[in-house]
């Protein structure tokens, strides 16, 4: 039998061996909630693991730059790992098994962890919509091609043009633009006076007009465009140009990446598994982030895409809750409050129109990347069952985490793909399961 | 650890600094076809964080690996196109 571990162990990174198969508070995520809920349930002496998909901790927005920590995630961890927590990297939660365990995956390997509490951390994935070229090599997800940059993928010269919705555009444009990338368009999809009306509501919180100023700072020179969206991109195996529409008037522009972004959407894959209840695309958490189901709390964005403060502040609400420490999580609601209508007006001004987005598809449009089913095969189809049958679309690698926002977007489906495991994993992965004996 | 990663790309040998990803190695070197689609089209990233399995290539003998998630390791052998 070929031996992925042993054979992979010469010479792939290698996360630390685990040591314990047994915690009091398991956090899933290693993210700033996770590592927040963390930082709090230890604080109370509790036994704490945490356990993250990456290579590295520090989620999305703290992601390390060539596997270094970001200077706040590396202080977080560290102190963590003072306080004994154990901490492993690259390992997958895959199921949840009874008698309060998950299956986890780790170097080839499957082992159950068995917790007393467990608080989901899992935070928030970009959002993709599709439209004609999406498919080509060097179209990417405005975090996404953050996320690579960070992972050493060398973008000087390129000609960049990002596009798409929100804040994250400004923030990513100028990340590429610091990293030597030729940024040559900022393509807004919001209308100017919504952007104005959003700006005047960011003065009212302390910080962020600050924020707002640096960044506009360090973009000088990118040219800007408002009411502005991304219609096809072309090239041959690989992205030339793209069509933009600005203000109903379409140009060509030559470009080598496009960074495209959206909203971001709540990984809802491990607190489905949970059986924990949902609300509004969302995890329906109480005010101590307690779930649906007992001893399973939930923390971040999985609550609500609100950004790194409302996630840093649910974190620690989360740890303590696990802890059984209602008083000290009650002194953090009012400001998890006040954070939670911010991060909801924010939501309310880069809301894009489905119809606006529906504009772009044609029938050959790819809908489901890991199958290529197009549009046209699913788009008189009456749910996201029905597509699945007839068309496999939501069935491949990805087991519907790109195509099921996207027909959430497209028709209003309901995507209903997750279920164990929850990556595909190989024969030898469950074959080389450890017990908790050994 | 090494200063410099040596490791190949479809029999070819490249270098890398410490803490690239594959996905980021394999896009350095220009290699467009991650994987070939079930249409036979050539995939590369998306997402750059192990969602959409769109930059999954054959490392040391195992397939299907998402190479966002990888970090290169000396010795490494990547396989692209499957």
């Amino acid at each position: 039998m070929y031996d992925l571990a042993s054979n992979r162990s010469q010479t792939a990174w290698r996360s630390k061996p685990v040591a314990k198969k047994k915690t009091e508070i398991l956090v899933i995520g290693g993210g700033p909630a996770g590592l927040a809920a963390a930082e709090a349930a230890s604080s109370h002496g509790k036994q704490v693991t945490v356990i993250d998909e990456n290579p590295a901790f520090g989620g999305q927005i703290w992601r390390a730059e060539k596997s270094e920590l970001s200077e706040k995630a590396k202080n977080l961890v560290e102190a963590l790992e003072k306080n004994g927590v154990e901490m492993i990297a690259s390992c997958t939660c895959v199921a949840s098994l009874p008698d309060k365990r998950i299956l986890a995956l780790s170097n080839g390997k499957t082992f159950p962890i068995r917790y007393d509490k467990v608080i989901i951390a899992t935070g928030a994935r970009e959002q993709f919509v599709p439209f004609p070229g999406w498919t080509l090599p060097g179209v990417f997800g405005a975090g996404g091609l953050q996320a690579l940059v960070k992972g050493g993928y060398d973008i000087s010269g390129k000609r960049i043009v990002v596009a798409g919705t929100g804040p994250l555009l400004l923030a990513v444009a100028a990340y590429l633009k610091k990293k030597g990338g030729n940024v040559i368009l900022i393509a807004e999809r919001t209308d100017l006076l919504s952007l104005i009306g959003f700006g005047l509501s960011a003065l009212r919180v302390p910080g962020k007009w600050r924020e707002a100023l640096e960044l506009r700072k360090e973009i000088r020179g990118i040219s800007y465009m408002t009411s502005s969206s991304v219609l096809w991109a072309d090239g041959n195996g690989k992205l030339s140009r793209v069509t933009i529409t600005n203000d109903n008037e379409e140009s060509e522009i030559e470009c080598d990446l496009l960074a495209i972004g959206w909203h971001l959407v709540p990984n809802l894959e491990v607190p489905t598994l949970f059986g924990c209840d949902l609300l509004a695309c969302a995890v329906n958490a109480d005010e101590y982030m307690r779930t649906s189901v007992e001893d399973v709390l939930s923390a971040g964005e999985i609550n609500f895409v609100g950004g790194l403060e409302l996630s840093l502040i649910e974190g620690k609400i989360a740890g303590h809750s696990a802890a059984e420490n209602l008083e000290a999580a009650r002194g953090l609601l009012a400001k998890r409050s006040r954070l939670l209508t911010f991060a909801s007006s924010m939501l309310n001004t880069f809301l894009t129109d489905p119809e606006e987005l529906r504009k772009a598809v044609t029938n050959d449009t790819i809908v489901c990347r890991c199958e290529d089913v197009p549009y046209g095969r699913v788009k008189d189809l009456k749910g996201f069952n029905e597509a699945k049958l007839e068309t496999r679309l939501g069935m491949g690698q990805c087991q519907g985490r790109v195509c099921g926002s996207a027909c959430e977007v497209l028709f209003g489906w309901e995507a209903n793909s997750v279920r164990p495991p929850l990556v595909p994993l190989k024969i030898s992965e469950l074959a080389n399961f450890e017990t908790e004996n050994k | 650890m090494a200063e410099i990663l040596r490791y190949k790309i479809d029999g070819t040998e490249h270098e890398a600094s410490p803490g690239t990803t594959v996905a980021a190695a394999l896009l350095n070197v220009g290699v467009t076809a991650f994987r070939i689609s079930v249409s036979g089209e050539p995939r590369a990233p998306l997402c750059g964080m192990g969602i959409c399995f769109d930059c999954r290539v054959t490392i040391d003998g195992v397939s299907n690996v998402r190479s966002c998630l990888e970090p290169v390791a000396d010795g490494m052998e990547i396989e692209t196109g499957g």
